[in-house]
């Protein structure tokens, strides 16, 4: 397939995500499975509502530039704010952050926060976060399966 | 935004908005809390229009399941595919039980409820 690139920025509000799921569905191509597509909508929400809650948590004018990218090979999904920086702290729990089995959990003591980091590590194959120059990208990578030749 | 029935024992309450994200998480933890906090123990959430839920909104379901007593039952109905993806993707299928409508939840709960 050609590859495909489409770009919007959209106010820094939680709203916005609906146009960014269409700009996803764009592009993604068009045999791209259910789970994928599903998994992709949930990836780019969990990244851009992270920048609307905390990048822009003291500036509610703020702008969020959301970049997709799709070839035959995967897609790129990227999140771009100019707002505050992750911290170091944060930046660690999103690159070691896992899902744990919840079944055996106490009631009491599920945790009511925090899932988001592990959702991007458990369905993308690359989450990457870099800051330079007052942008701050969160670049989110899924491949495809490669499909068997006849 | 919140629309609640009682019925019996069973309080079931529907989302109606598209999305249940982090705009509106919090009040939908005080709308589940404050039923909790009268007394009701089993709790249906319809989400048959939600065509989307974020990990903050996960978080309050999460709460609202805290927030029924320990013998109570907090469950969800008409979710739609990506509601039940991110039931798996966080491992929270068993935690969070999942009906296709809320008369298969009403059932349910009446078995384990009475």
């Amino acid at each position: 397939m050609d590859e495909r690139l489409a770009s919007v920025s959209l106010p820094a509000r939680y709203e916005s995500l609906k146009v960014a799921h269409r700009i996803l569905a764009a592009i993604l191509p068009d045999e791209t499975g259910d789970e994928v597509r599903i998994h992709l909508e949930i990836c780019l929400a969990e990244g851009f509502n992270n920048a609307v809650a905390h990048a822009y948590r003291e500036a509610p004018d703020g702008v969020v530039e959301v970049r997709v990218h799709a070839s035959a090979e995967g897609v790129r999904l990227e999140v771009i704010d100019a707002g505050t920086p992750m911290d170091e702290a944060t930046r660690t729990r999103l690159d070691e952050a896992t899902i744990q089995d919840q079944s055996e959990i106490p009631r009491e003591q599920l945790a009511e926060s925090g899932r988001g980091f592990g959702i991007l590590q458990a369905v993308l194959d690359d989450v990457a976060y870099t800051s330079a120059n007052g942008k701050n990208v969160l670049r989110m990578t899924k491949r495809f399966e490669p499909v068997a030749q006849d | 935004m919140f629309h609640e029935t009682k019925s019996g024992e069973i309080v079931t309450v529907r989302v109606d908005s598209q999305q249940l994200n982090a705009a509106i998480a919090p009040q939908f933890k005080e709308v589940v809390a404050a039923i909790a906090k009268r007394g009701d123990r089993n709790i249906i959430v319809d989400l048959q229009h939600i065509e989307f839920i974020d990990s903050t909104a996960l978080g309050a379901l999460v709460s609202g399941l805290k927030s029924v007593a320990p013998d109570g039952h907090f469950t969800l109905c008409g979710a739609n595919a990506t509601v039940e993806a991110m039931l798996q993707i966080t491992r929270m299928e068993r935690i969070l039980r999942s009906y296709p409508d809320e008369a298969s939840a009403r059932e349910a709960l009446h078995g384990v409820a009475g």
